[in-house]
């Protein structure tokens, strides 16, 4: 049980500055990833949280206590390292009840935590070998026993599958959702990784040099990115980005590329919109497929993923990309007519960058 | 074509080196050998054997009663109870000033490096800036402050100042050292709830091995073989093996015992000596390892 609080969350390296006031509010239980291209602050607001590193101003309130002046060891959170950070001294055992002995628990609840923990992750049969005889998957395991060993209400873990092949990190992102949801705490996860971010959050904080651009649940972040970098930083390939004017056609606004019109009568607009207002049109992949009625595109080549293919596309300026069928992507001429869905449109103010 | 003839005249250039550097290191060994045969057999001797001075003769008759005499019997001033109340007065103080500098250099090493100490270069810069004081120039102000603290004389006085005096090289091995340890096993054991000693002695410690031993020997040979020290802050009572062979060897009275003297100082140089044979083999695997990732 623990809520997160930061409130307008600054930290300062010198003439840089990392953390451009973050507000965030945490729920209950709730998964929140922070998520964002390296050197954006992730890692940075991560240490601030563990008490590893001191912000510039700020508070951190844990259940509505501020614990910013509390050291690391004061804070009783538990952290996963990217690095795994496993003592390598210490076999597993020792490894995972470390913090319960520095704590002073009894021996009994210690031997019991041990125990559980080691079953629960399977590594049950490890516990008496020392870090370095263990594979890497065996190594993040222990290190996420170690955290969960402390029955912390914050888990806090940093990038802690990185290190891992690909195999493994899509094994152990299940594990971790699932860990998630049966103990019940509340965990902050920094990653760079969208799709570890997509699968394990119940809610992404997406963070760009320093400020967080959008804090919603991964679908919504998806459906409806807040801003321009939102919209191109979520998504494999990114969400396809047209430059244009928006025109109001009898009162019904469309969207003008120049050469082509796309209704925008199904956009939910925020404001009301103004003619010859400069905007950004964002499609996803998925809402790009060859219509009757559409616009006229140079099809450049197509990118076979198996379940699906990506057809790439050269209109006017832009490059853009369309998930398909692999059958329909292959019947596909140098020509080709696209039509959107136009219910799962975006539009951006170029100057502002957010979302109309 | 003309590959053979290169080839063979490579191999004979290379044989010719090696001649060369095999002559050269056994002409290294040899100097820094003799003076120690020459040693080992004149304490061999009886007394009668070492009179004409004929030092590179074997020895007739070799016996340890000179070592025995050394050890037991040998007037050092007035006293004749030999070296070995010097050596353990050596004892006293090579002990408790090993084991308190290393822990001290250890201990400031990891504050320094590892941990968030407010102007940790500076004063790492201090520390260090002891290291090119001679103990000479200060010697006199520390025989002072000693006398005034009531150290002068005792051991404990020693031991502080071969702990003060260590410092320096120590911290800066072991922050090097230490500078090599990911800073995420620090992080992880302060998220589990330990503070600076529990740390330190609990994780960081276990890992050190190589360097305290680099550390012991480094220390274990300067603070037996220290004579200032030992001879500036103690009174004959107290006065390690190093200041007592002294004594003995440069005793101005009656006939030179050689054979008796140069017992003395083998027995002297022993204990270095066995320390860099138990831990030689750890030593340059520490010292290396220092280089490799300081």
């Amino acid at each position: 049980m623990a809520t997160i609080e930061i409130r307008n969350l600054t930290k300062q390296f010198g003439a840089v500055q990392v953390l451009k006031g973050i507000d965030l509010a945490i729920d209950d239980r709730d998964f929140t990833v922070l998520l964002g291209p390296s050197g954006c602050g992730k890692s940075t607001l991560l240490n601030i949280i563990a008490g590893l590193e001191h912000q510039t101003a700020g508070q951190i309130m844990v259940d509505g206590t501020d614990i910013s002046p509390l050291p690391p060891d004061k804070r009783r959170l538990a952290m996963v390292f990217q690095s795994y950070a496993l003592y390598p001294t210490m076999t597993v055992r020792k490894n995972i009840d470390f913090g319960l002995r520095v704590a002073g628990l009894p021996r009994a609840e210690i031997k019991e935590r041990v125990r559980v923990t080691a079953e629960l992750l399977q590594i049950t049969d490890l516990l008496d070998r020392t870090p370095a005889r263990l594979s890497g998957g065996q190594r993040q395991r222990v290190a996420i026993g170690r955290a969960l060993a402390r029955r912390a209400s914050v888990y806090l873990f940093d990038e802690p599958l990185s290190n891992l092949d690909a195999k493994l990190r899509n094994d152990m992102r299940i594990e971790i959702r699932q860990l998630h949801e049966d103990l019940g705490a509340t965990a902050v996860y920094v990653t760079h990784d969208q799709v570890e971010a997509m699968t394990l959050a119940t809610r992404i904080a997406l963070m760009n040099a320093g400020r967080i651009e959008q804090y919603a649940e991964p679908q919504d972040i998806y459906d409806r990115p807040e801003t321009l970098f939102a919209a191109s930083f979520i998504g494999s390939p990114k969400m396809n980005l047209i430059p244009g004017t928006i025109r109001l056609a009898d009162g019904v606004p469309v969207f003008d590329t120049g050469s082509d019109r796309i209704s925008l009568a199904h956009y939910p607009f925020r404001l009301a919109p103004e003619d010859g207002m400069p905007a950004t049109l964002g499609v996803r992949p998925e809402d790009v497929a060859p219509d009757a009625q559409g616009i006229v595109a140079r099809h450049r080549l197509n990118e076979p993923h198996g379940a699906d293919t990506l057809a790439w596309f050269t209109y006017g300026e832009t490059n853009l990309s369309a998930r398909l069928e692999p059958v329909a992507a292959r019947a596909l001429g140098a020509q080709a007519t696209l039509g959107f869905n136009l219910h799962k449109l975006s539009l951006f103010d170029p100057k502002t960058e957010r979302r109309l | 074509m003309t590959t053979q003839p290169n080839l063979a005249m490579r191999n004979w250039n290379q044989r010719v080196g090696r001649t060369a550097l095999y002559l050269v290191l056994i002409l290294a060994c040899v100097a820094y050998l003799v003076p120690l045969v020459v040693m080992v057999m004149t304490s061999l001797k009886t007394a009668g054997e070492v009179q004409p001075g004929t030092i590179f003769m074997w020895p007739e008759n070799p016996s340890f009663d000179a070592w025995i005499k050394a050890w037991s019997q040998a007037c050092i001033g007035l006293d004749c109870r030999g070296i070995r109340v010097g050596f353990w007065n050596s004892v006293m103080i090579w002990v408790p000033s090993l084991i308190l500098s290393i822990l001290a250099g250890a201990i400031l090493g990891f504050a320094l490096s590892r941990w968030q100490t407010r102007h940790a270069g500076l004063i790492l810069g201090l520390v260090l800036f002891g290291a090119f004081i001679p103990l000479q120039v200060v010697i006199y102000p520390l025989i002072k402050m000693a006398a005034n603290l009531g150290l002068y004389n005792s051991f404990a006085g020693i031991v502080v100042v071969h702990i003060i005096f260590g410092l320096p090289v120590l911290t800066l091995i072991f922050s090097n050292f230490y500078v090599g340890i990911p800073v995420e096993l620090i992080n992880a054991a302060r998220v589990d709830g330990a503070g600076f000693f529990r740390i330190f002695f609990g994780i960081l410690l276990p890992m050190s091995r190589n360097i305290l031993i680099v550390a012991l020997v480094l220390q274990g040979t300067g603070i037996w073989n220290d004579y200032i020290v030992g001879v500036s802050f103690g009174t004959p009572d107290i006065y390690p093996m190093t200041v007592k062979l002294q004594t003995l060897v440069g005793s101005q009275f009656g006939e030179k015992e050689y054979n008796v003297n140069m017992a003395a100082t083998l027995l002297t140089s022993l204990p270095p000596l066995l320390l860099y044979l138990v831990s030689g083999r750890y030593f340059v695997r520490g010292i290396t390892s220092g280089a490799v990732k300081g």
